[in-house]
């Protein structure tokens, strides 16, 4: 991360700099917002990178039992809600620019609301829970029970037929390639860029869940078995060899 | 699988799903509220169908509110209300984790639907909709009734053992319902004569696929989310949990 800061800085800097050189795009009520879409956009699709990478992790948890899998689906989520509330924030002010109110309850702004709902009630859950092994085994079977909702919500209702005549919400613009250059490589830029940084932040947030994880377990059982993935947690007693008498 | 677990598998969902139907006949809860709640909700909507007729969607709306009014009366013995009534335990030294959840889930859905299906038929005959596909009308109720069945007991497998455990089944259980209600909505729409049929099957498809994703999720894990209460998890088929210490990214 160190090494690779000022990079992402100047990354961040510049396409910051190219929002405001590129025009304003046509046909808005406010074509200067328009602009919102390098970040808006980009965010909402973070969101759900993370929720389905919530579920690959989910899966690995249950599968390996590893509990590193547990901290990544963590910071999965955390980053995940992040990002769904950064795509509502920016959403709701685009909407109060064009279409005159701070929620409209487009069906797309409403079913991006549930999505943050479900990645806000896993932190919810993971709160809940004082046992650790409880508390991944309960957020590994709710990440994947949200998936296939959130991927409903996210990809499948705004474009019902119904929904998609009556949305205000642009949703064929990406998929119809039907930005100008100047619009495609702004939206590209940023979502590269904050890639990279979504990833660099998670790797971070992994390592520092991972470390508190061993100093937990090192306060636990000591440093000598910190790592031996023995039952201990469960109260159950294994049976020992003891050494013959005489 | 073999057919010898299979069949123990088969034997120990009968004897769960005879423990629920002798635990509702007891105390009849959830037939009682059912049933009141299910005239209460036919009532009152045919009441206000004197003044005026609904249009579709809003039709569709009601219809759908009836039946999350419903699966949540009917839903009385979910792993949450085990735990308050302290059977948790008793239950979990007694039977097969899934076994339990798939008779609590089946037991569930047959009060669900029953009375899913008599609401449904009860608004539609009192506000005198006019049902111009009665197998979209129909399967909506049938398959909305189950996807919220599935999802009430998956939610419910989740959060036993939690703080607060009833409030944020709920919040859980609400993003979750939610999709659902969309697909019925559109289902049921078109079933009153507005929207497309290809939408309408495909949402029909949609809860088919919660309802089945639900009872797969909630069979799948109920082992695993039972195993940390008391024994090793080794002891109910999933891993000893380890730690790697190599790569933390």
């Amino acid at each position: 991360m160190k090494a690779s800061s000022p990079l992402f800085l100047a990354a961040a800097v510049g396409i910051t700099l190219y929002g405001f050189a590129v025009g304003p795009a046509n046909g808005f009520l406010a074509p200067d917002l328009a602009r919102i879409v390098f970040w808006h956009v980009p965010s909402a699709f973070v969101a759900s990178w993370f929720m389905i990478w919530s579920a690959v992790s989910a899966v690995q948890w249950l599968r390996t039992r590893d509990r590193l899998w547990d901290e990544r689906l963590a910071a999965s989520i955390e980053l995940g809600a992040l990002f769904a509330i950064l795509t509502l924030l920016t959403g709701s002010l685009f909407s109060r620019v064009q279409w005159n109110a701070w929620w409209h309850w487009d069906p797309r702004q409403t079913s991006f609301l549930l999505v943050s709902l479900m990645l806000l009630g896993m932190w919810g859950l993971r709160g809940a829970f004082a046992d650790e092994i409880k508390r991944a085994n309960a957020s590994a079977a709710y990440a994947l029970g949200m998936v296939m909702p959130g991927l409903f919500l996210t990809f499948v209702f705004p474009r019902l037929p119904s929904i998609r005549d009556m949305s205000l919400h642009p949703s064929t613009t990406i998929v119809r390639n039907e930005f100008d250059l100047a619009y495609k490589l702004g939206f590209y830029g940023t979502l590269a860029a904050l890639a990279v940084l979504v990833f660099q932040v998670y790797r971070l947030r992994v390592a520092v869940g991972h470390q508190e994880l061993l100093i937990r377990e090192q306060e636990e059982h000591g440093p000598d078995q910190a790592d031996r993935g023995d039952s201990s947690d469960y109260g159950s007693v294994r049976p020992v060899a003891l050494p013959k008498k005489g | 699988m073999s057919s010898r677990s299979e069949a123990g598998l088969l034997a120990a969902v009968r004897a769960a799903l005879v423990k629920e139907w002798r635990t509702e006949m007891r105390s009849k809860h959830g037939l009682l509220l059912g049933g009141l709640y299910a005239l209460l909700l036919s009532a009152t909507f045919g009441y206000s169908g004197i003044f005026d007729k609904p249009t579709p969607a809003v039709a569709a709306g009601l219809l759908t509110a009836g039946l999350f009014c419903i699966s949540a009366v009917t839903a009385p013995r979910l792993f949450l209300a085990e735990e308050e009534h302290q059977t948790v335990d008793l239950m979990r030294l007694t039977g097969r984790p899934e076994a339990i959840f798939l008779g609590k889930l089946i037991s569930t859905s047959a009060q669900s639907l029953i009375f899913g299906l008599a609401v449904t038929g009860g608004i539609a005959l009192l506000f005198q909709l006019p049902i111009q596909h009665p197998a979209a009308f129909w399967g909506a109720s049938g398959l909305m009734s189950l996807a919220l069945a599935g999802a009430f007991s998956f939610t419910g497998a989740l959060t036993p053992g939690a703080a607060n455990r009833w409030i944020l089944a709920a919040a859980l259980g609400i993003p979750l319902l939610l999709p659902q209600s969309i697909m019925a909505i559109l289902a049921f729409r078109f079933s009153l004569g507005a929207g497309s049929g290809s939408e309408a099957a495909g949402c029909l498809a949609g809860l088919a696929g919660m309802a089945v994703a639900m009872a797969g999720l909630g069979v799948a894990l109920t082992p695993v989310l039972w195993g940390l209460s008391g024994e090793s998890p080794a002891d109910s088929g999933s891993q000893t949990p380890t730690m790697n210490m190599d790569q933390p990214g």
